[in-house]
């Protein structure tokens, strides 16, 4: 024991030791970071896991000496709990403001972020929005706020963008897509953004069909659209319809690709609910431990080691957003908020920096990140695989799909 | 165009089918009894995870698991008519709704907990095998599903009909208090009758996973379904819940490519309903209510 006690002290003091001779200055104070994520409440599970990338990055950046131009200065989380609840997410953010953070990440639900970000606004607290996606949070002009995650209408525009290009790539460009989603909010706003992007890129909707959530028997609308003949189906699905729909294709032999918006066809129960009749489904998702990016692999093992479930799309996100505010405090130099905010417009992290699925993360006037966009996945002997955008994929794409009676 | 219809009335009515096989059982129950099962078609899990368990731990095709299963379907009936239905049958009518309810939760959250709120599927070789018709495809294992409610509706009629048993349920149906002064046993009757009613879902489950989806939930809007159609084809009535399941089938499958939006397909079926309550109020094959 006192062994032990020793060693400790002796690498705490070397520890010490390198930090002094490396930037000569005894170790600053740490750097008050806020998270404000749902961590109790029905949602807590994603605000858990959103919570994640960000420890997982901020323990990297302190092991790997801090904020170097603020003499080594380590990151420190502190939290808040939304519950999930705009008006609780909102007493938080001032609670964290009080506290003397820097800035603050969060809220993942998109319902929280836009009434929260009001808040930091008014009290110039820079914000860093990893994961919300709806696209009223960077329309009001605000200055201190920095949205990482792409905007909601991008699922539809990227999902149309992959139809079009897949196609393209090998010689038969598609023309017609059909429709089909589920008649609640969700099914009817992204089937908006797909007729609009549908629009933009030069293909023909045939129709565009809602039904009713857990029907007992598509076979008629199915058979309507074999009838149409489309080049592909694009659905937006929860579970339950996704594999019906998926089965009564099967059988009615519709050969058309089938691109779901992720919901239910990224769910690991699409795949292990039919079997064999998964594959070659395509679905929208936001990031995946396959996407081809320096040091991906390797992220998601220790990742994995450290938490025991698999980075996802959300946790890659909070992890990416902690790295581009560590950067702008290193190049601020400062803890002052408002230096910290100029810092942060000036984001640029490109290339091997950026594990997302696209080459720069920068900020535009709105505070929006142009260059986000979505990936495509496709499901290859009953695995997601990252076939879109291309030079992020990890394997090659079928495109069209093999036609029922020949798998 | 004309295959799409096609296509349509051959699905509306193979899914009828199976709407049949529900709605019998609980016509029946409520025929005999006057019990308003709102666990009804909860009991389809039950047949859904038997053949599932029985496909996927001992690789027993679903069809015959629905044999196998029939003595355990009718003995769980059995059970809850004597242990939960039979307590409260002289009781107020929204107990006996409770206690219904209840079931049905019970059921659903008890397969919650020991099977997950995950979905699954029995997946065998022939789930989707089909045969062209005219230009339509015909699913064969919904054929069986829907050949297989017609044969159980005519025989359980015919038992109805032809042996003593059928005789006393039929009794009770009538006038319980005369069929008690002849010397019936109705506890017995009323136990038999839960019995083959659970069978009826039961097996209407089993036969269902080859080409459905199995999750603790499903059975919810098959209850809805049901009721529907036995309100249609008359309380109680046999003949009236075979055909009202057909009718259900094929308005909904009609209702899907023909009203201006899919998810309005419900209403297509609920106007068939109200216009035949209107003209019928006892429903199709309903005799006039006293």
């Amino acid at each position: 024991m006192i062994f032990r006690r020793t060693i400790f002290k002796a690498l705490g003091l070397a520890a010490i030791l390198s930090q002094i001779t490396a930037y000569n200055v005894i170790a600053a104070d740490n750097i008050k970071v806020g998270i404000l994520l749902p961590l109790s409440g029905s949602v807590a599970p994603i605000g858990v896991n959103n919570r994640r990338g960000h420890e997982f990055a901020v323990e990297e950046i302190n092991a790997n000496g801090g904020i170097k131009s603020l003499g080594g200065a380590k990151l420190e989380m502190i939290d808040g709990d939304t519950q999930g609840k705009p008006e609780i997410g909102i007493t938080e953010l001032q609670k964290l403001e009080r506290k003397g953070v820097v800035a603050i990440m969060g809220a993942y639900q998109s319902g929280v972020t836009f009434p929260v970000t009001q808040v930091s606004e008014k009290l110039r607290v820079p914000f860093i929005d990893p994961v919300a996606i709806a696209d009223s949070i960077t329309s009001r002009g605000f200055k201190y706020l920095f949205k990482v995650s792409p905007q909601a209408s991008w699922y539809a525009r990227d999902q149309i963008r992959f139809v079009k290009e897949a196609s393209e790539k090998v010689g038969k460009p598609v023309k017609s897509v059909v429709l089909l989603h589920e008649d609640t909010l969700f099914g009817k706003s992204t089937g908006d953004g797909q007729v609009a992007a549908a629009e933009q890129f030069g293909i023909k909707v045939l129709d565009r069909i809602a039904y009713p959530k857990d029907s007992a028997d598509m076979t008629a609308t199915m058979a309507k659209i074999k009838q149409m003949n489309p080049d592909a189906v694009l659905l937006v699905s929860y579970l339950s319809d996704a594999v019906l729909i998926t089965k009564t294709m099967k059988e009615l032999g519709i050969d058309a690709p089938i691109v779901g918006t992720s919901a239910g066809h990224i769910d690991p129960a699409y795949i292990s609910t039919l079997g064999k009749d998964a594959d070659y489904t395509f679905t929208v998702g936001e990031w995946a431990t396959d996407v081809k990016k320096k040091g991906v692999p390797e992220i998601s093992k220790r990742f994995k080691e450290k938490f025991g479930v698999d980075m996802n799309g959300h946790a890659a996100e909070t992890y990416m957003s902690t790295y581009v505010l560590a950067d702008a405090l290193e190049r601020a130099g400062s803890t002052d908020r408002k230096k910290l905010r100029d810092a942060l417009a000036e984001t640029k992290l490109c290339g091997d920096q950026n594990i997302l699925p696209y080459d720069c993360v920068r900020f535009d006037q709105t505070g929006q990140s142009p260059e986000a966009q979505l990936i495509i996945m496709q499901i290859i002997d009953g695995q997601h695989k990252t076939v879109w955008p291309f030079e992020s994929a990890s394997a090659a794409l079928e495109w069209p799909v093999p036609a029922w009676s020949t798998r | 165009m004309a295959t799409v219809y096609l296509q349509a009335l051959i699905s509306g009515i193979l899914i009828g089918g199976v709407f049949s096989l529900i709605s019998v059982g609980l016509t029946l129950t409520f025929g005999v009894m006057k019990i308003k099962n709102f666990a009804h078609g909860d009991f389809l899990i039950v047949g859904m995870y038997f053949a599932f368990f029985c496909y996927t731990l001992l690789g027993i095709d679903p069809y015959l698991a629905a044999i196998l299963g029939l003595p355990i379907f009718f003995g769980l009936g059995w059970i809850i008519q004597k242990f939960l239905i039979r307590p409260v049958l002289y009781a107020p009518e929204t107990i006996k709704i409770l206690v219904t309810v209840g079931i049905s939760l019970c059921l659903q959250n008890i397969a919650v907990f020991f099977f997950s709120p995950d979905f699954q599927t029995v997946q065998v070789a022939y789930g989707s095998n089909t045969v062209e018709f005219f230009g339509a495809r015909i699913s064969l294992t919904r054929l069986a599903a829907t050949a297989l409610a017609v044969v159980v509706v005519i025989g359980l009629y015919q038992f109805l009909m032809k042996t003593r048993t059928g005789r006393a349920i039929r009794a009770c149906a009538e006038d319980g208090d005369g069929a008690l002064a002849v010397g019936i046993d109705i506890d017995r009757i009323y136990k038999i009758a839960l019995g083959i009613s659970t069978v009826c879902v039961c097996l209407a489950g089993a036969m269902m996973t080859p080409f459905f989806y199995i999750s603790p939930t499903v059975g919810l809007s098959f209850t809805l379904t049901a009721f529907v159609v036995v309100v249609l084809g008359g309380l109680g009535n046999l003949k009236g819940a075979l055909i009202g399941g057909f009718i259900i089938g094929v308005v909904e499958s009609f209702g899907e490519i023909l009203m201006p939006e899919a998810a309005l397909k419900q209403v297509a079926t609920f106007t068939i309903f109200t216009l035949i309550l209107l003209f019928r109020p006892t429903g199709l094959f309903g005799t006039k209510l006293t």
